[in-house]
């Protein structure tokens, strides 16, 4: 792993998105939120299965 | 007869769809996760997060076929022993922690709880207008998953770095 060690602020951030992201896509299952606006956010989708 | 729902890829939706005997429609998403990738400064690909709701916000009485269904899906997901998993419940508090015992409750109960691991991390952060937050998540990964170990550093890093000067 790198070893540049990184700031507790951006890992704030990034944990702070994971929330975030899920009650987007949360918005979006219940039709109160578009597809568009989940990928203009940065949001993923993925078809692993 | 089978315990659980048929499935399908939505391709309108993008999403994992299928229908429960009282009508209501389920929907479990996977999106990419790239916050280990941001916390390690390298490349960490096959995280993602699931998020599973219904299309609406009425009460749906217990259905023990649901989490059947969901427990499928989890389980063919990590078919591809690189996948790993994260499931987070934020919000209110007493939901929040409600609806992770339940997502618990089900991995304890699941067929493949011998094959996949989970690790739970309970998070705080502090939200832009200054209020405490509490993050119940929960990573799971394929005990053969060749980059385990890896993961689970990173993991347990984000909970390390974030309790201080709390």
């Amino acid at each position: 792993m790198n070893k540049k060690p990184i700031s507790k602020k951006n890992i704030l951030k990034a944990v702070a998105k994971i929330a975030t992201d899920k009650e987007m896509v949360r918005s979006y299952v219940k039709g109160k939120t578009s597809l568009k606006t989940l990928a203009q956010k940065g949001i993923k989708f993925a078809k692993p299965v | 007869m089978q315990n659980r729902y048929n499935y399908f890829f939505d391709n309108s939706t993008s999403t994992y769809t299928f229908a429960t005997k009282n009508g209501f429609l389920y929907r479990v998403v996977f999106i990419i996760d790239e916050t280990f990738s941001t916390i390690s400064g390298e490349e960490i690909p096959y995280v993602f997060q699931i998020v599973i709701d219904k299309t609406t916000d009425e009460l749906e009485p217990y259905d023990a076929k649901v989490s059947k269904t969901i427990e499928a899906i989890v389980e063919r997901f990590f078919c591809k022993v690189e996948n790993s998993l994260i499931y987070v419940c934020s919000g209110d508090n007493t939901k929040a922690k409600q609806r992770h015992q339940i997502f618990d409750r089900w991995y304890k109960k699941s067929e493949y709880q011998d094959i996949v691991m989970k690790i739970d991390n309970i998070i705080t952060i502090a939200t832009n207008n200054k209020n405490i937050q509490k993050l119940y998540t929960s990573f799971m990964f394929h005990k053969n998953n060749p980059v385990y170990e890896k993961l689970m550093t990173i993991y347990g890093r984000i909970e390390e770095v974030l309790s201080k000067d709390i």
